[in-house]
Protein backbone atom coordinates (compact mmCIF):
# COMPACT_ATOMS: atom_id res chain seq x y z
CA UNK A 1 0.00 0.00 0.00
CA UNK A 2 1.60 3.29 -1.09
CA UNK A 3 2.22 5.68 1.77
CA UNK A 4 -0.02 8.71 1.72
CA UNK A 5 1.96 11.89 1.31
CA UNK A 6 0.56 14.82 3.20
CA UNK A 7 3.04 17.51 2.23
CA UNK A 8 4.80 17.48 -1.10
CA UNK A 9 6.98 20.27 -2.35
CA UNK A 10 8.23 20.30 -5.91
CA UNK A 11 11.00 22.64 -7.09
CA UNK A 12 9.71 25.48 -4.97
CA UNK A 13 11.36 28.89 -5.29
CA UNK A 14 10.73 32.28 -3.77
CA UNK A 15 12.62 35.51 -4.25
CA UNK A 16 12.21 38.80 -2.48
CA UNK A 17 13.43 41.25 -5.07
CA UNK A 18 17.03 40.20 -5.64
CA UNK A 19 17.27 37.93 -2.65
CA UNK A 20 16.60 34.27 -3.37
CA UNK A 21 15.05 33.00 -0.17
CA UNK A 22 14.07 29.54 -1.33
CA UNK A 23 15.94 27.96 -4.19
CA UNK A 24 14.36 25.06 -5.99
CA UNK A 25 13.58 22.80 -3.04
CA UNK A 26 11.70 19.52 -3.12
CA UNK A 27 10.69 17.19 -0.34
CA UNK A 28 7.87 14.96 0.81
CA UNK A 29 6.33 14.26 4.17
CA UNK A 30 4.39 11.02 4.61
CA UNK A 31 1.16 11.03 6.55
CA UNK A 32 1.39 10.75 10.30
CA UNK A 33 5.05 11.65 10.66
CA UNK A 34 6.58 14.45 12.63
CA UNK A 35 9.20 16.17 10.52
CA UNK A 36 11.77 18.54 11.92
CA UNK A 37 12.55 21.47 9.68
CA UNK A 38 15.96 22.80 10.63
CA UNK A 39 18.18 25.52 9.38
CA UNK A 40 20.26 28.50 10.39
CA UNK A 41 18.61 31.89 10.57
CA UNK A 42 17.77 33.25 7.17
CA UNK A 43 17.86 29.81 5.59
CA UNK A 44 14.37 30.02 4.18
CA UNK A 45 12.45 28.01 6.78
CA UNK A 46 9.84 30.64 7.56
CA UNK A 47 9.45 31.49 3.89
CA UNK A 48 8.82 27.86 2.99
CA UNK A 49 6.35 27.55 5.83
CA UNK A 50 4.56 30.69 4.73
CA UNK A 51 4.21 29.27 1.26
CA UNK A 52 2.88 25.98 2.60
CA UNK A 53 0.32 27.75 4.77
CA UNK A 54 -0.80 29.93 1.84
CA UNK A 55 0.35 33.19 3.36
CA UNK A 56 2.28 33.97 0.19
CA UNK A 57 2.55 32.36 -3.23
CA UNK A 58 5.79 30.88 -4.60
CA UNK A 59 7.64 32.35 -7.56
CA UNK A 60 8.21 28.96 -9.13
CA UNK A 61 7.40 25.34 -8.43
CA UNK A 62 4.45 23.96 -6.58
CA UNK A 63 3.43 22.51 -3.26
CA UNK A 64 0.60 20.28 -2.19
CA UNK A 65 -0.64 20.05 1.35
CA UNK A 66 -3.26 17.56 2.53
CA UNK A 67 -3.87 16.72 -1.11
CA UNK A 68 -4.57 20.27 -2.30
CA UNK A 69 -2.39 22.65 -4.27
CA UNK A 70 -1.38 25.72 -2.24
CA UNK A 71 -1.81 28.09 -5.13
CA UNK A 72 -4.86 26.81 -6.93
CA UNK A 73 -6.81 25.35 -4.02
CA UNK A 74 -5.66 27.69 -1.32
CA UNK A 75 -8.92 27.79 0.62
CA UNK A 76 -9.04 23.99 0.85
CA UNK A 77 -5.47 23.86 2.07
CA UNK A 78 -6.24 26.39 4.77
CA UNK A 79 -9.23 24.39 5.91
CA UNK A 80 -7.00 21.38 6.51
CA UNK A 81 -4.05 23.03 8.12
CA UNK A 82 -3.35 24.23 11.64
CA UNK A 83 -0.60 26.84 11.84
CA UNK A 84 1.25 28.34 14.77
CA UNK A 85 3.40 31.24 13.51
CA UNK A 86 6.65 32.15 15.22
CA UNK A 87 5.25 35.32 16.72
CA UNK A 88 2.11 33.60 18.11
CA UNK A 89 -0.25 36.40 17.09
CA UNK A 90 -3.27 36.62 19.33
CA UNK A 91 -5.82 39.26 20.29
CA UNK A 92 -4.83 40.44 23.78
CA UNK A 93 -8.23 41.89 24.53
CA UNK A 94 -10.09 38.64 23.95
CA UNK A 95 -10.60 35.87 26.45
CA UNK A 96 -9.20 32.44 25.65
CA UNK A 97 -12.61 30.86 25.18
CA UNK A 98 -13.86 33.82 23.14
CA UNK A 99 -10.80 33.64 20.93
CA UNK A 100 -11.20 29.93 20.31
CA UNK A 101 -14.88 30.41 19.47
CA UNK A 102 -13.90 33.13 17.01
CA UNK A 103 -11.31 30.90 15.37
CA UNK A 104 -13.82 28.07 15.21
CA UNK A 105 -16.34 30.29 13.48
CA UNK A 106 -13.75 31.30 10.92
CA UNK A 107 -13.28 27.64 10.13
CA UNK A 108 -16.97 27.09 9.64
CA UNK A 109 -17.59 25.07 12.80
CA UNK A 110 -21.09 25.26 14.25
CA UNK A 111 -21.75 26.04 17.90
CA UNK A 112 -22.10 22.45 19.07
CA UNK A 113 -18.90 21.34 17.34
CA UNK A 114 -17.05 24.37 18.66
CA UNK A 115 -18.07 23.89 22.26
CA UNK A 116 -17.11 20.23 22.18
CA UNK A 117 -13.74 20.76 20.49
CA UNK A 118 -12.85 23.72 22.68
CA UNK A 119 -13.24 21.69 25.85
CA UNK A 120 -11.15 18.94 24.25
CA UNK A 121 -8.27 21.15 23.17
CA UNK A 122 -8.33 23.13 26.40
CA UNK A 123 -7.80 19.88 28.29
CA UNK A 124 -5.15 18.66 25.87
CA UNK A 125 -3.15 21.89 25.97
CA UNK A 126 -3.30 22.21 29.74
CA UNK A 127 -5.40 25.38 29.61
CA UNK A 128 -8.07 24.20 32.04
CA UNK A 129 -9.08 26.97 34.39
CA UNK A 130 -7.79 29.70 32.08
CA UNK A 131 -10.67 29.78 29.62
CA UNK A 132 -12.00 33.07 30.98
CA UNK A 133 -8.63 34.82 31.21
CA UNK A 134 -7.84 37.68 28.90
CA UNK A 135 -5.07 36.62 26.57
CA UNK A 136 -3.19 39.82 27.31
CA UNK A 137 -2.76 38.72 30.93
CA UNK A 138 -1.29 35.33 30.13
CA UNK A 139 2.39 34.45 30.26
CA UNK A 140 4.28 33.47 27.13
CA UNK A 141 3.95 29.80 27.97
CA UNK A 142 0.19 30.00 28.23
CA UNK A 143 -0.07 32.07 25.09
CA UNK A 144 1.90 29.46 23.22
CA UNK A 145 -0.57 26.86 24.46
CA UNK A 146 -3.47 28.97 23.25
CA UNK A 147 -1.77 29.11 19.87
CA UNK A 148 -1.39 25.34 19.81
CA UNK A 149 -4.99 24.92 20.93
CA UNK A 150 -6.05 27.16 18.08
CA UNK A 151 -4.01 25.11 15.61
CA UNK A 152 -5.57 21.87 16.87
CA UNK A 153 -9.11 23.19 17.13
CA UNK A 154 -10.52 21.90 13.89
CA UNK A 155 -8.56 18.67 14.05
CA UNK A 156 -6.58 19.38 10.90
CA UNK A 157 -4.68 16.73 9.06
CA UNK A 158 -1.55 18.81 8.88
CA UNK A 159 0.01 20.94 11.59
CA UNK A 160 2.72 23.48 10.97
CA UNK A 161 4.47 24.74 14.08
CA UNK A 162 7.09 27.45 13.74
CA UNK A 163 9.38 27.43 16.79
CA UNK A 164 6.68 26.46 19.26
CA UNK A 165 8.94 26.18 22.29
CA UNK A 166 10.86 29.42 21.97
CA UNK A 167 10.60 31.58 25.08
CA UNK A 168 9.23 28.85 27.30
CA UNK A 169 10.79 27.82 30.57
CA UNK A 170 12.27 24.31 30.83
CA UNK A 171 9.21 22.77 32.45
CA UNK A 172 6.93 24.25 29.82
CA UNK A 173 9.26 23.11 27.06
CA UNK A 174 9.06 19.56 28.32
CA UNK A 175 5.27 19.67 28.36
CA UNK A 176 5.11 21.19 24.91
CA UNK A 177 7.37 18.48 23.50
CA UNK A 178 5.24 15.81 25.10
CA UNK A 179 2.22 17.37 23.49
CA UNK A 180 3.83 17.52 20.08
CA UNK A 181 5.22 14.00 20.25
CA UNK A 182 1.75 12.78 21.14
CA UNK A 183 0.41 14.17 17.89
CA UNK A 184 2.24 11.64 15.72
CA UNK A 185 0.05 9.21 13.83
CA UNK A 186 -3.12 11.24 14.01
CA UNK A 187 -1.63 14.33 12.45
CA UNK A 188 1.23 15.15 10.13
CA UNK A 189 3.44 17.72 11.80
CA UNK A 190 6.03 20.03 10.28
CA UNK A 191 8.04 21.39 13.16
CA UNK A 192 10.43 24.24 12.48
CA UNK A 193 12.97 24.71 15.22
CA UNK A 194 16.48 25.64 16.23
CA UNK A 195 16.61 23.31 19.16
CA UNK A 196 18.35 20.17 17.98
CA UNK A 197 17.84 17.96 21.01
CA UNK A 198 14.14 18.65 20.54
CA UNK A 199 14.35 17.30 17.01
CA UNK A 200 16.06 14.13 18.18
CA UNK A 201 13.43 13.63 20.85
CA UNK A 202 10.33 14.37 18.89
CA UNK A 203 10.88 13.99 15.15
CA UNK A 204 10.90 10.90 13.01
CA UNK A 205 12.45 12.68 10.06
CA UNK A 206 14.64 15.72 9.62
CA UNK A 207 15.02 18.15 6.75
CA UNK A 208 17.90 20.60 6.96
CA UNK A 209 17.75 23.74 4.88
CA UNK A 210 20.49 26.31 4.47
CA UNK A 211 20.67 29.32 2.20
CA UNK A 212 17.47 28.36 0.49
CA UNK A 213 18.50 24.81 -0.38
CA UNK A 214 17.92 21.47 1.25
CA UNK A 215 21.25 20.12 2.39
CA UNK A 216 20.19 16.96 4.18
CA UNK A 217 17.15 14.77 4.65
CA UNK A 218 16.58 11.60 6.61
CA UNK A 219 15.93 10.14 10.01
CA UNK A 220 17.98 11.60 12.88
CA UNK A 221 19.91 8.31 13.05
CA UNK A 222 20.79 8.33 9.38
CA UNK A 223 22.05 11.88 9.57
CA UNK A 224 24.18 11.27 12.60
CA UNK A 225 25.78 8.22 10.99
CA UNK A 226 26.46 10.08 7.79
CA UNK A 227 28.94 12.39 9.37
CA UNK A 228 31.46 9.66 9.72
CA UNK A 229 31.49 8.95 13.39
CA UNK A 230 34.38 7.12 14.89
CA UNK A 231 34.87 3.82 16.62
CA UNK A 232 36.68 4.02 19.88
CA UNK A 233 39.03 1.16 20.60
CA UNK A 234 41.20 0.47 23.62
CA UNK A 235 43.60 -2.40 23.08
CA UNK A 236 46.40 -3.92 25.09
CA UNK A 237 49.20 -4.91 22.80
CA UNK A 238 52.36 -3.72 20.96
CA UNK A 239 51.45 -0.17 19.82
CA UNK A 240 52.80 -0.17 16.25
CA UNK A 241 51.49 -3.60 15.39
CA UNK A 242 48.06 -2.73 16.76
CA UNK A 243 47.97 0.40 14.64
CA UNK A 244 48.98 -1.26 11.40
CA UNK A 245 46.74 -4.26 11.94
CA UNK A 246 43.70 -2.06 12.51
CA UNK A 247 44.58 0.21 9.60
CA UNK A 248 44.73 -2.84 7.38
CA UNK A 249 41.05 -3.71 8.00
CA UNK A 250 39.10 -2.91 4.82
CA UNK A 251 36.75 0.03 5.40
CA UNK A 252 38.92 1.84 7.89
CA UNK A 253 40.26 5.16 6.59
CA UNK A 254 42.19 6.65 9.45
CA UNK A 255 43.49 5.58 12.80
CA UNK A 256 44.07 8.35 15.32
CA UNK A 257 45.03 8.34 18.93
CA UNK A 258 47.91 7.54 21.23
CA UNK A 259 49.49 4.64 22.94
CA UNK A 260 50.55 4.70 26.56
CA UNK A 261 52.98 1.88 26.96
CA UNK A 262 51.10 -1.18 25.86
CA UNK A 263 47.64 0.42 26.01
CA UNK A 264 46.53 1.98 22.73
CA UNK A 265 43.58 4.32 22.83
CA UNK A 266 42.54 4.83 19.24
CA UNK A 267 39.70 6.34 17.25
CA UNK A 268 39.07 4.65 13.93
CA UNK A 269 37.19 6.48 11.22
CA UNK A 270 35.66 5.00 8.16
CA UNK A 271 32.37 3.69 6.96
CA UNK A 272 30.44 2.89 10.05
CA UNK A 273 28.70 -0.42 10.12
CA UNK A 274 28.18 -3.11 12.68
CA UNK A 275 30.29 -5.54 10.65
CA UNK A 276 33.22 -3.20 11.06
CA UNK A 277 33.08 -3.48 14.78
CA UNK A 278 32.88 -7.25 14.50
CA UNK A 279 35.89 -7.26 12.20
CA UNK A 280 37.86 -5.11 14.59
CA UNK A 281 37.00 -7.37 17.49
CA UNK A 282 37.85 -10.40 15.39
CA UNK A 283 41.23 -9.03 14.29
CA UNK A 284 42.23 -8.16 17.84
CA UNK A 285 41.18 -11.56 19.14
CA UNK A 286 43.01 -13.33 16.31
CA UNK A 287 46.28 -11.62 17.17
CA UNK A 288 45.80 -12.46 20.82
CA UNK A 289 45.58 -8.92 22.10
CA UNK A 290 43.25 -7.85 24.89
CA UNK A 291 40.24 -5.79 23.86
CA UNK A 292 39.39 -3.37 26.63
CA UNK A 293 36.82 -1.12 24.91
CA UNK A 294 34.96 -1.07 21.62
CA UNK A 295 32.38 1.65 21.12
CA UNK A 296 30.77 3.62 18.30
CA UNK A 297 31.17 7.26 19.01
CA UNK A 298 28.03 8.94 17.76
CA UNK A 299 28.28 12.43 16.47
CA UNK A 300 25.42 14.47 17.81
CA UNK A 301 22.90 15.95 15.47
CA UNK A 302 24.21 19.33 16.48
CA UNK A 303 27.67 18.43 15.21
CA UNK A 304 26.24 17.21 11.96
CA UNK A 305 24.11 20.31 11.62
CA UNK A 306 27.05 22.65 12.15
CA UNK A 307 29.22 20.65 9.74
CA UNK A 308 26.69 20.55 6.99
CA UNK A 309 25.55 24.13 7.24
CA UNK A 310 29.15 25.31 7.46
CA UNK A 311 30.02 23.54 4.25
CA UNK A 312 27.01 25.02 2.60
CA UNK A 313 27.96 28.51 3.73
CA UNK A 314 31.52 27.94 2.62
CA UNK A 315 30.44 26.62 -0.73
CA UNK A 316 28.06 29.53 -1.33
CA UNK B 1 -21.78 34.61 5.65
CA UNK B 2 -21.03 33.28 9.07
CA UNK B 3 -17.37 34.10 8.67
CA UNK B 4 -18.02 37.74 7.81
CA UNK B 5 -20.33 37.99 10.82
CA UNK B 6 -17.67 36.50 13.05
CA UNK B 7 -15.06 38.96 11.77
CA UNK B 8 -17.45 41.90 12.12
CA UNK B 9 -18.41 40.91 15.66
CA UNK B 10 -14.79 40.71 16.66
CA UNK B 11 -14.07 44.10 15.12
CA UNK B 12 -16.93 45.82 16.96
CA UNK B 13 -15.94 44.15 20.20
CA UNK B 14 -12.38 45.29 19.78
CA UNK B 15 -13.42 48.89 19.17
CA UNK B 16 -15.62 48.90 22.24
CA UNK B 17 -12.84 47.36 24.30
CA UNK B 18 -10.11 49.77 23.27
CA UNK B 19 -9.55 53.24 24.65
CA UNK B 20 -9.59 54.70 21.13
CA UNK B 21 -13.25 53.79 20.76
CA UNK B 22 -14.25 55.82 23.79
CA UNK B 23 -12.03 58.75 22.91
CA UNK B 24 -13.73 58.82 19.53
CA UNK B 25 -17.20 58.79 21.07
CA UNK B 26 -16.24 61.51 23.55
CA UNK B 27 -14.75 63.74 20.85
CA UNK B 28 -17.75 63.30 18.65
CA UNK B 29 -20.23 64.09 21.40
CA UNK B 30 -18.19 67.10 22.43
CA UNK B 31 -18.37 68.66 19.00
CA UNK B 32 -21.98 67.70 18.43
CA UNK B 33 -22.86 68.99 21.87
CA UNK B 34 -21.34 72.38 21.11
CA UNK B 35 -23.27 72.52 17.83
CA UNK B 36 -26.47 71.49 19.55
CA UNK B 37 -26.17 73.98 22.37
CA UNK B 38 -25.29 76.92 20.12
CA UNK B 39 -27.37 76.36 17.04
CA UNK B 40 -30.30 74.20 17.97
CA UNK B 41 -31.28 74.15 21.60
CA UNK B 42 -32.09 77.82 21.88
CA UNK B 43 -35.45 79.06 23.11
CA UNK B 44 -37.44 80.47 20.25
CA UNK B 45 -35.62 78.52 17.51
CA UNK B 46 -37.53 75.89 15.56
CA UNK B 47 -36.99 72.38 16.94
CA UNK B 48 -35.00 71.48 13.93
CA UNK B 49 -31.90 69.26 13.85
CA UNK B 50 -30.82 70.64 10.53
CA UNK B 51 -27.74 72.42 11.81
CA UNK B 52 -26.54 69.29 13.49
CA UNK B 53 -26.74 67.25 10.32
CA UNK B 54 -25.29 69.96 8.14
CA UNK B 55 -22.24 70.47 10.29
CA UNK B 56 -21.66 67.00 11.65
CA UNK B 57 -19.03 66.44 8.96
CA UNK B 58 -16.73 68.68 10.97
CA UNK B 59 -16.71 66.12 13.75
CA UNK B 60 -16.69 63.09 11.50
CA UNK B 61 -13.71 64.21 9.45
CA UNK B 62 -11.59 63.81 12.56
CA UNK B 63 -13.44 61.11 14.39
CA UNK B 64 -13.83 58.42 11.74
CA UNK B 65 -10.21 58.19 10.55
CA UNK B 66 -9.17 57.88 14.19
CA UNK B 67 -11.74 55.17 14.72
CA UNK B 68 -10.60 53.16 11.71
CA UNK B 69 -6.87 53.81 11.93
CA UNK B 70 -6.06 50.56 13.64
CA UNK B 71 -8.31 48.26 11.65
CA UNK B 72 -5.65 47.01 9.26
CA UNK B 73 -2.59 48.78 10.59
CA UNK B 74 -2.68 46.93 13.90
CA UNK B 75 -3.06 43.61 12.15
CA UNK B 76 0.05 44.29 10.08
CA UNK B 77 1.95 45.58 13.06
CA UNK B 78 1.22 42.70 15.38
CA UNK B 79 1.63 39.93 12.83
CA UNK B 80 -1.99 38.94 13.22
CA UNK B 81 -2.46 39.42 9.50
CA UNK B 82 -0.54 36.19 9.11
CA UNK B 83 -3.06 34.39 11.28
CA UNK B 84 -5.97 35.89 9.31
CA UNK B 85 -4.42 35.17 5.95
CA UNK B 86 -3.74 31.54 6.76
CA UNK B 87 -7.31 30.96 7.93
CA UNK B 88 -9.90 29.69 5.47
CA UNK B 89 -11.30 33.16 4.79
CA UNK B 90 -11.06 35.12 1.57
CA UNK B 91 -9.71 38.67 1.33
CA UNK B 92 -13.24 39.75 0.54
CA UNK B 93 -14.44 38.23 3.83
CA UNK B 94 -11.74 40.09 5.70
CA UNK B 95 -12.50 43.48 4.14
CA UNK B 96 -16.27 43.10 4.46
CA UNK B 97 -15.95 41.89 8.03
CA UNK B 98 -13.85 44.88 9.04
CA UNK B 99 -16.12 47.28 7.19
CA UNK B 100 -19.28 45.95 8.79
CA UNK B 101 -17.62 45.94 12.18
CA UNK B 102 -16.59 49.58 11.81
CA UNK B 103 -20.08 50.47 10.60
CA UNK B 104 -21.52 48.74 13.63
CA UNK B 105 -19.47 50.97 15.89
CA UNK B 106 -20.43 54.00 13.80
CA UNK B 107 -24.09 53.15 14.29
CA UNK B 108 -23.57 53.22 18.03
CA UNK B 109 -21.81 56.56 17.64
CA UNK B 110 -24.68 58.06 15.68
CA UNK B 111 -27.24 56.53 18.03
CA UNK B 112 -25.72 58.54 20.87
CA UNK B 113 -27.11 61.70 19.24
CA UNK B 114 -30.64 60.44 19.74
CA UNK B 115 -30.51 62.18 23.08
CA UNK B 116 -30.70 65.49 21.25
CA UNK B 117 -33.79 64.29 19.46
CA UNK B 118 -35.25 63.30 22.78
CA UNK B 119 -34.61 66.74 24.23
CA UNK B 120 -36.18 68.40 21.22
CA UNK B 121 -39.20 66.12 21.47
CA UNK B 122 -39.67 67.05 25.12
CA UNK B 123 -39.44 70.77 24.55
CA UNK B 124 -40.77 71.13 21.05
CA UNK B 125 -42.24 69.43 18.02
CA UNK B 126 -39.53 68.17 15.70
CA UNK B 127 -40.48 67.12 12.21
CA UNK B 128 -39.76 63.40 12.31
CA UNK B 129 -39.69 63.02 8.53
CA UNK B 130 -36.90 65.54 8.28
CA UNK B 131 -35.06 63.91 11.13
CA UNK B 132 -35.23 60.53 9.44
CA UNK B 133 -33.82 61.99 6.24
CA UNK B 134 -31.09 63.65 8.23
CA UNK B 135 -30.06 60.44 9.94
CA UNK B 136 -30.09 58.61 6.61
CA UNK B 137 -27.71 61.21 5.23
CA UNK B 138 -25.53 60.84 8.30
CA UNK B 139 -25.37 57.09 7.85
CA UNK B 140 -24.55 57.37 4.18
CA UNK B 141 -21.84 59.91 4.82
CA UNK B 142 -20.48 57.63 7.51
CA UNK B 143 -20.34 54.76 5.03
CA UNK B 144 -18.19 56.87 2.75
CA UNK B 145 -15.93 58.13 5.53
CA UNK B 146 -15.45 54.67 7.01
CA UNK B 147 -14.40 53.27 3.64
CA UNK B 148 -11.90 56.09 3.24
CA UNK B 149 -10.57 55.40 6.73
CA UNK B 150 -10.25 51.68 6.03
CA UNK B 151 -8.43 52.37 2.78
CA UNK B 152 -5.74 54.40 4.46
CA UNK B 153 -5.48 51.89 7.27
CA UNK B 154 -4.83 49.12 4.76
CA UNK B 155 -2.04 51.08 3.14
CA UNK B 156 0.26 51.33 6.12
CA UNK B 157 1.29 49.58 9.30
CA UNK B 158 1.51 52.89 11.14
CA UNK B 159 -1.84 53.83 12.64
CA UNK B 160 -0.98 57.48 13.04
CA UNK B 161 -0.14 57.84 9.37
CA UNK B 162 -3.37 56.13 8.42
CA UNK B 163 -5.34 58.51 10.65
CA UNK B 164 -3.51 61.59 9.38
CA UNK B 165 -3.92 60.69 5.74
CA UNK B 166 -7.59 59.99 6.28
CA UNK B 167 -8.14 63.29 8.04
CA UNK B 168 -6.20 65.25 5.43
CA UNK B 169 -8.00 63.60 2.52
CA UNK B 170 -11.44 64.20 4.00
CA UNK B 171 -10.58 67.71 5.15
CA UNK B 172 -9.22 68.61 1.72
CA UNK B 173 -12.47 67.66 0.13
CA UNK B 174 -14.71 68.89 2.92
CA UNK B 175 -13.17 72.26 3.59
CA UNK B 176 -11.49 73.16 0.35
CA UNK B 177 -13.37 71.62 -2.49
CA UNK B 178 -16.13 74.19 -2.29
CA UNK B 179 -13.76 77.09 -1.86
CA UNK B 180 -11.64 75.89 -4.77
CA UNK B 181 -14.72 75.62 -6.92
CA UNK B 182 -15.78 79.15 -5.96
CA UNK B 183 -12.40 80.65 -6.80
CA UNK B 184 -12.12 78.91 -10.11
CA UNK B 185 -15.71 79.67 -11.06
CA UNK B 186 -14.95 83.38 -10.89
CA UNK B 187 -12.12 83.28 -13.40
CA UNK B 188 -13.31 80.79 -15.99
CA UNK B 189 -15.28 80.86 -19.16
CA UNK B 190 -14.10 77.98 -21.36
CA UNK B 191 -16.41 74.95 -21.31
CA UNK B 192 -13.73 72.53 -20.05
CA UNK B 193 -12.94 74.82 -17.18
CA UNK B 194 -16.59 74.95 -16.28
CA UNK B 195 -16.55 71.15 -16.26
CA UNK B 196 -13.61 71.08 -13.85
CA UNK B 197 -15.42 73.44 -11.54
CA UNK B 198 -18.55 71.33 -11.58
CA UNK B 199 -16.47 68.19 -10.94
CA UNK B 200 -14.89 69.82 -7.92
CA UNK B 201 -18.32 70.81 -6.77
CA UNK B 202 -19.53 67.27 -7.19
CA UNK B 203 -16.77 65.92 -5.00
CA UNK B 204 -17.82 67.97 -2.05
CA UNK B 205 -19.83 65.90 0.35
CA UNK B 206 -21.17 68.99 2.05
CA UNK B 207 -23.27 69.74 -0.98
CA UNK B 208 -24.57 66.21 -1.07
CA UNK B 209 -25.38 66.25 2.60
CA UNK B 210 -27.30 69.50 2.29
CA UNK B 211 -30.36 67.82 0.85
CA UNK B 212 -30.55 65.24 3.63
CA UNK B 213 -30.23 67.80 6.37
CA UNK B 214 -33.12 69.73 4.90
CA UNK B 215 -35.20 66.61 4.87
CA UNK B 216 -34.98 65.78 1.17
CA UNK B 217 -33.82 62.39 0.03
CA UNK B 218 -32.50 62.59 -3.50
CA UNK B 219 -31.38 59.37 -5.15
CA UNK B 220 -28.51 61.13 -6.88
CA UNK B 221 -26.98 62.01 -3.54
CA UNK B 222 -27.51 58.47 -2.22
CA UNK B 223 -25.55 57.22 -5.21
CA UNK B 224 -22.75 59.66 -4.54
CA UNK B 225 -22.21 58.30 -1.06
CA UNK B 226 -22.69 54.64 -1.92
CA UNK B 227 -20.64 54.91 -5.08
CA UNK B 228 -17.83 56.60 -3.22
CA UNK B 229 -17.96 53.98 -0.49
CA UNK B 230 -17.83 51.21 -3.07
CA UNK B 231 -14.85 52.82 -4.75
CA UNK B 232 -12.86 52.99 -1.55
CA UNK B 233 -13.89 49.56 -0.35
CA UNK B 234 -12.86 48.02 -3.63
CA UNK B 235 -9.56 49.85 -3.45
CA UNK B 236 -9.08 48.55 0.07
CA UNK B 237 -9.71 45.03 -1.19
CA UNK B 238 -7.12 45.51 -3.92
CA UNK B 239 -4.55 46.81 -1.47
CA UNK B 240 -5.11 43.93 0.94
CA UNK B 241 -4.98 41.38 -1.83
CA UNK B 242 -1.84 42.87 -3.34
CA UNK B 243 0.10 42.48 -0.10
CA UNK B 244 0.57 38.79 -0.60
CA UNK B 245 2.47 39.33 -3.81
CA UNK B 246 5.16 41.45 -2.23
Amino acid sequence: MPEAIDISVDRLSKTYGNLVAVNNISFEVPRGTIVGFLGPNGAGKTTTIRILTCYMPPNAGSARVAGFDVFHESLKVRENIGYLPESTPLYPEMRVEEFLHFRGKLRGMDRAARTKRISEVVARCWLTGRERSCIGTLSKGYRQRVGIADALLHNPRVLVLDEPTVGLDPAQIREARKLIAGLAGDHTVLLSTHILPEVEMVCQRVIIIARGRIVAQGTPEELKNRSGSGIRVEVKGPADQVRSALKAIPGIDTVDGQAEGSISKLVLRGKTSSELREQIAGTIAQRGWALRELRTEGVSLEEFFVQITDTETAAA
Amino acid sequence: MGKITALAQREVGSLFYSLIGYIVIALYLLIMGILFANFVFIPGMPSDMRMLFEFSYIALIFVIPIMTMGTFSEEYNSGRIEMLRTSPVTDFDIVMGKFLGAMGFYLALVASTLIYLLLLAIFGHPNYGCVQAGYLGLLLMGTLFVSVGLFFSALTRHQIIAAMCGIIALAAVGFFSDAAAERLAGSTSAPWQVQVVSMLRYLSFRDHMMGFSKGIVEVAHVFYFLGGAFLFLFSTYLVVESRKWR
